[in-house]
């Protein structure tokens, strides 16, 4: 299905990054398939000046260019017709600034979470960004997927963390956008653009990120409920009292089976996370009451929350043909769009599970061995029962499914305001060509 | 009259009293709350979107430029018009449309006042968390296109943070809806870039804006320091010792005394620099760290830190604050307030070069700002009708910001570039990375029809004379 | 760039020839923030700049500037102004706005013509009707014979003033009492008890027709409290209607004659139930700056001038026997709240007496009374009036009280035609009301 660049284009690739940086051998590129299209070849560049070459390359000779990672996020999206180049940003992982005094750092792209996560650590600051796979995720995958895990409850999504980016356009000039500081409105804010456009504006190159004191103890409060009714009046209490957790969980009875919370099986489960110090946690405690089922802290407490940001990915692994969908619904509609899914569910003989953020943001897995079409049938009903404000993108599923039914579903914002945008930073639409929703 | 023709489309769209175009009404639009001045052709006042996209269809058939205008208090020149043509002001237009209280949003219309949309949910327990010094008058239609900060944009961030979604009227008169009132949505996050672009994007027509709860304790203390270089290297030790402040802000000695004799506040006019510290959040967390805030000031030779007794008490203190500027104009004939950033260790250093500047040209310089996230607000105190001395101040303003910039910083934290600092923007940005903003712009403007001339600098090649004519202007003024 | 001050210098030719008009330090304070717009009335029903307060004032400094005529837009735009204050609550400048638009009304009187009947009324009603209570009185008895024989309902069922277009200004004629309060005057009413001080009452001249009532139970409040008032016979008319509207001549008389009338060694106080009064009273060493003769009396006359609510507050209210069971909701006049900052007092008392206190939202705009403004201002006024009621109407209370006789009139017109189940008091009447109940 791929056309394979020319052998000149090839030297042309070596001699911007260095021959050892260029593959294209069927071997070394089987890993980097998507939907079954084979890339023509991988660079690894170890500057931005050699991305900015490599793209004014592929921007002069009309080729499509897929910006990666760590390759965690490349099942979303729709089927590619074609993938001339794979531009890994992995060599971009170094720490260009930090600043612990003013709580601000900027990094390469292509340094991972976790990488980041152990610097600021030693700072006894935290990273507010806790996506699954955070050995694997680069901060330039997190960014262009806008991925973001349970301190989201707290601290938003990853576009409040970022103060300011550097990326390539797709004709190879370097430009930067915001700043190293907290607070500035100087330029527009292509920051808020690049979060979430999956590498169709440019590739990002590095990122200056918003950094907080870390808390001196953690606790997690598990809750279980026999109906989802109950969980969700516990959570309206929650949110209605002074608390302000750092997390705030909902758990699917089936989805809670992959969780070691202790829980008794077929019940709701709502995690609470909790920082502070002895009299903050006591009020927790006050506040919470008899509801509370288990609480605990420590090493125990960060494995668990580990265990809760990678469930998606553990669900996937154990369940033949199944879709994981990332939902976004207004709080008060969480209730239904979870009742709607078990019920769909239950009607199409579909397995499903749901965890993640309980105001609105979470994620949905149906599984259906061997039943493309119960599948089919299962997310378009599902997505018809969450009506038009609200989002369900499938972030994982077959390609065969990916045949039958759009991986982006629908959005609220205007399409065609989108396409200006796109076109503006990318008028030949080689990045990622065919697989973004316009 | 130049534009009759369309002044008469527009009133039969409008109605008569929508649209003014005799020269006493049209210069009541030529300023703003900064400097810049420029007079409109026409002025219109659309009640619906409907209205809006008729006005930029009409406008955009015969190439008049059209500025959007809220409540003109912004201080860069953003809802100034610099090539006449239309100014179309959202007063009108000023209707809570939702109050969605379990979801924790509202959807309003751009003329809505800040403080009247929070003191219309305030009967929920919510707020809207963005709170501009002008927030008593200004919109949040301006607020959009600003992206406003203020004090509590410390805990809570500025107003991009506050939106999720937008109804938007392009430049072809499109009204096209952006993201809505779920957390996020598929596809690119227009919202958040449209915020803050100064309605060279597109005309906002309709906010959908998240509430916030009240928190229930909120502790405000005022910190006083002989020194402003000791109240600076409070606000590293507090950043770096983990103290979340919901606020932080700093006064100088010369701006407390001004804003004592304005508010009766109770601030002490004989002190080198107050900090006023806000903590927000659950009681217990409040109270442990409003110990550990007074202990961190002591231990930089705060000579007293007090703690506001009662909601008065907290009123009080922060009206001496909100009011500050404005105070001010009480010390001099005019001033010029700068909104640079630097990170929040290097305030000491920002504050000991600004003094510099003020010995150097021999100025007093008077500092309110948000310590707290390092936004700086140095008011130059000068007399406008003495053109040496604007010279001057034009010239220190501009070496405070390459300072800035030079410091890490940047040349606006919440006042907006528009038309006071498009031409430094080359001193933050190089030409590649202005490149790209422009083609944002030239794809969503094309004839640069929305609020001509902001934010971007002209052109290279006409960069110069129009740095020429502006400092003539300059003098003239 | 952001400066304070509106550009502007004193050389130019100015348009303020008669040397009444506002001068360039009165108005170069104002740094054109805007801060005042929302709290200005005028401007948040027109939503014109040029019916802002700081609109006026950059009409002013036009027409000083040259660049502005005084005619008819100058003039309507000053006209509008309710004279209310409340851009000087929110001023943090310290502008003297009150004194701007004054002395804009005094340079419009002398240099700008109005239409003839205009011209007519205006002079009848300020150089004589407001300065004569010989005048006040002949009228008042025209209109109380006209609202007591049913020629008022005839009138009313006729339908002619709509046809003139005055329906609604009938309705806001005030009702006139049967006696005037003119046959008080020379009277000396002692306190009861012990005298603790000793007190000039200003009758007032609306208020001697149609609130004489009121002043009788100011009276009785008074010398409930111990304080011997007396009622000076030679008391004219404050000026506040004449100072406002541009006669700051005719204002200076009769600031002049309430000098001689009232100003003694054997008086503690000057005391007024009327907040226009006040704060005009309070402003005399403003008015007779230039009087040479006059300054240094105006000065201590100013200093002895109280609200009746301060005066109380002040002295110590003696609780009445039973406290009064009624739940109120007090009306900030702007003269009183504004003018002269006196917020608390008047909720002080109310409290004083056991009445249950709640809160309207925006107690401190104005409900578009303004002394004539409701008569000559009609369309606007019915607006801000209608916006005031529904601030009242969203809270319940069984008495909406205020502080000023105007506002009395303007809210009892909203309340009727609203038809809501509330009286309209005056603090004092409730104070009297629970000083006789038994």
């Amino acid at each position: 299905m791929s056309a394979a660049p020319s052998r000149a284009l090839s030297l042309e690739l070596a001699q911007i990054a260095g021959e050892e940086n260029v593959r294209e051998k069927a071997e070394d590129l089987r890993h980097l398939e998507i939907d079954g299209v084979t890339p023509a070849c991988v660079v690894t560049p170890q500057t931005v000046e050699q991305i900015a070459a490599i793209m004014r390359l592929a921007f002069n000779h009309d080729l499509v260019v897929v910006p990666a990672g760590g390759f965690t996020q490349q099942a979303i999206g729709r089927i590619p017709s074609r993938i001339d180049i794979v531009l890994r940003t992995e060599r971009l992982n170094r720490v260009e600034h930090y600043d612990p005094g003013d709580l601000t750092l900027s990094v390469g792209a292509g340094i991972t979470i976790a990488q980041l996560r152990r610097v600021v650590d030693g700072n006894r600051q935290l990273l507010p960004i806790d996506p699954a796979r955070s050995e694997r995720v680069t901060v330039g995958g997190a960014i262009a997927a806008n991925a973001s895990g349970a301190l989201q409850h707290r601290f938003g999504s990853i576009r409040e963390s970022l103060l300011g980016v550097r990326f390539v356009t797709a004709d190879g000039r370097i430009a930067k956008a915001g700043g190293r500081v907290v607070k500035n409105v100087a330029g527009y804010d292509l920051m808020k653009l690049m979060t979430g456009s999956f590498g169709t504006l440019g590739v990002l190159v590095s990122a200056n990120l918003k950094v907080f004191p870390a808390p001196h103890q953690y606790r997690t409060f598990v809750t279980e409920f026999v109906s989802l009714h109950q969980a969700i009046q516990y959570r309206d209490r929650i949110l209605q009292s002074p608390l302000s957790p750092l997390c705030l969980e909902i758990a699917s009875p089936e989805a809670r089976t992959m969780i070691p919370d202790g829980g008794s099986r077929g019940t709701w489960g709502v995690y609470l996370r909790a920082a502070g110090s002895d009299a903050v946690l006591a009020r927790y405690r006050q506040e919470l009451g008899t509801d509370v089922a288990r609480e605990g802290g420590g090493a125990d407490e960060e494995m668990f929350w580990r265990t809760i940001a990678d469930w998606a990915d553990l669900w996937a692994q154990s369940q033949n043909n199944c879709a994981l969908l990332r939902v976004s619904v207004p709080s008060s509609a969480v209730e239904n769009a979870l009742r709607s899914a078990a019920t769909l569910a239950g009607n199409t003989g579909v397995h499903w599970g749901a965890l993640g953020r309980a105001t609105g943001s979470f994620l949905i897995a149906f599984s259906a061995a061997e039943s493309v079409e119960r599948l089919v049938t299962m997310v378009n009903a599902y997505r018809n029962a969450l009506g038009c404000d609200s989002m369900a993108v499938i972030t994982h599923c077959s390609t065969a499914l990916k045949q039958h039914i759009d991986v982006w579903g629908t959005t609220p914002t205007d399409l065609a305001a989108m396409r200006i945008a796109r076109k503006a930073l990318d008028r030949k639409q080689i990045l990622n060509r065919g697989r973004f929703l316009i | 009259m130049k534009l009759a023709a369309l002044a008469k489309q527009l009133r039969s769209v409008l109605g008569e009293e929508a649209v003014l175009h005799h020269p006493e009404d049209l210069m009541l639009y030529e300023y703003d709350a900064g400097l810049a001045k420029g007079t409109p052709e026409l002025v219109v006042f659309p009640k619906t979107t409907e209205h809006v996209s008729a006005i930029v269809r009409l406008a955009g058939a015969r190439g008049v430029p059209i500025v959007p205008r809220g409540a003109g208090t912004g201080l860069s020149g953003g809802s100034i018009p610099r090539q006449g043509g239309i100014v179309m002001v959202f007063s009108r237009m000023r209707r809570i449309l939702e109050v969605d209280v379990p979801n924790r949003r509202a959807v309003v219309q751009p003329g809505v006042v800040n403080l009247e949309l929070s003191q219309a949910v305030a009967r929920y327990g919510l707020y809207f968390a963005p709170d501009p010094s002008s927030q008593k008058a200004s919109t949040i239609g301006g607020n959009v296109a600003e992206n406003s900060g203020g004090p509590h944009t410390l805990a809570y961030g500025v107003t991009v943070n506050h939106v999720t979604g937008l109804e938007v009227v392009l430049a072809d008169g499109r009204a096209v809806q952006l993201g809505g009132k779920a957390g996020e949505h598929a596809g690119y996050d227009l919202t958040g870039f449209l915020v803050g672009t100064e309605g060279t994007i597109g005309i906002v027509t309709k906010v959908v804006v998240k509430l916030s709860r009240i928190p229930e304790q909120i502790a405000t203390l005022l910190a006083v320091f002989q020194t402003a270089e000791d109240a600076a290297n409070t606000v590293t030790s507090l950043t770096a010792e983990g103290i979340t402040t919901s606020a932080l802000e700093m006064l100088d000695g010369w701006t407390l005394r001004a804003v004592e004799e304005a508010t009766h506040a109770g601030y002490p006019i004989d002190s080198g620099a107050v900090l006023l510290i806000e903590l927000e959040g659950l009681r217990e967390e409040v109270e442990e760290q409003a110990e550990a805030v007074a202990r961190i000031c002591m231990a930089h030779q705060a000579r007293e830190v007090r703690r506001a007794k009662d909601e008065r008490e907290r009123q009080l203190l922060w009206i001496g604050r909100k009011n500050a500027f404005a105070a001010i104009g009480r010390l001099a004939p005019s001033y010029y307030t700068q909104d640079g950033v630097v990170p929040r260790t290097k305030i000491a250093d920002i504050l000991r070069f600004i003094d510099g500047v003020a010995k150097k040209y021999g100025m007093t310089i008077c500092n309110v700002f948000h310590a707290g996230d390092g936004n700086l607000h140095p008011a130059i105190l000068f007399d406008l009708r003495d053109a040496e001395q604007v010279e001057k101040v034009h010239a220190a303003g501009r070496e405070i910001l390459t300072r800035c910039v030079e410091l890490g910083g940047t040349l606006t934290g919440e006042h907006g570039i528009g038309m006071e600092k498009n031409e430094l923007m080359p001193v933050l940005f190089n030409d590649d990375d202005l490149e790209v903003m422009a083609r944002m712009r030239s794809a969503f403007n094309p004839n640069e029809l929305l609020n001509p001339q902001k934010i971007l600098p002209a052109p290279r090649s006409c960069r110069e004379g129009v740095i020429s004519m502006q400092s003539a202007a300059g003098v003239e003024q | 760039m952001s400066t304070a001050s509106q550009t502007g210098s004193a050389e130019q030719r100015s348009g303020f020839r008669s040397g009444a008009g506002p001068s360039w330090d009165l108005y170069s304070t104002c740094i054109h923030c805007g801060l005042c717009l929302e709290q200005c009335p005028t401007y948040r029903v027109l939503g014109l700049e040029a019916d802002s307060p700081r609109g006026r004032i950059y009409q002013v400094l036009q027409v000083d500037q040259g660049n502005l005529p005084i005619g008819n837009s100058f003039v309507t735009h000053i006209d509008r102004c309710l004279g209310c204050l409340a851009c000087e609550t929110a001023c943090p400048s310290g502008v003297s706005y009150g004194q701007i638009v004054e002395r804009a009304r005094a340079e419009i009187e002398k240099s700008y013509r109005r239409p003839l009947l205009a011209r007519i009324a205006r002079r009848y009603t300020y150089n004589k009707l407001l300065k004569s209570f010989g005048a006040l009185s002949f009228w008042a008895t025209v209109l109380y014979l006209y609202q007591q024989t049913g020629l008022q309902k005839l009138v009313r069922w006729s339908g002619i003033l709509k046809v003139l277009g005055l329906e609604n200004t009938d309705a806001l004629a005030p009702p006139v009492d049967r006696e005037f309060s003119f046959s008080d005057l020379g009277k000396v009413f002692p306190s009861e008890g012990e005298e603790r001080t000793r007190a000039a009452f200003l009758i007032g001249c609306v208020a001697s027709v149609s609130f004489s009532e009121l002043n009788r139970a100011t009276i009785r409040v008074l010398q409930k409290n111990g304080v011997t008032v007396f009622i000076p016979p030679k008391q004219a008319c404050c000026g506040a209607l004449h100072a406002h509207a541009g006669f700051r001549d005719d204002a200076s008389d009769l600031a002049r004659r309430n000098i001689d009338a009232m100003l003694s060694d054997k008086i503690d106080s000057i005391v007024t139930n009327a907040a226009g009064c006040g704060s005009t009273m309070k402003n005399y060493a403003n008015l007779l700056a230039n009087d040479v003769r006059y300054s240094a009396k105006a000065q201590a006359f100013a200093a002895k001038t109280k609200d009746v609510s301060e005066f109380l507050a002040e002295l110590g209210l003696r609780a009445p026997q039973r406290k009064l069971h009624a739940s109120v909701t007090y009306q900030d006049p702007c003269h009183l709240a504004h003018a002269q900052k006196i917020r608390s007092a008047p909720r002080e008392l109310l409290k004083a007496i056991g009445a249950d206190l709640i809160e309207m939202p925006h107690s401190d705009y104005c409900c578009g009374s303004a002394g004539t403004y409701n008569v000559v201002q009609n369309q606007l006024s019915t607006k801000l009036l209608a916006a005031k009621m529904e601030d009242i109407a969203s809270v319940t209370a069984d008495v909406l009280a205020t502080a000023n006789v105007g506002c009395v009139l303007q809210l009892r017109v909203g309340v009727q035609q609203r038809g809501l189940k509330m009286r309209v008091m005056h603090v004092i009447e409730l104070l009297d009301e629970a000083y006789r109940q038994t």
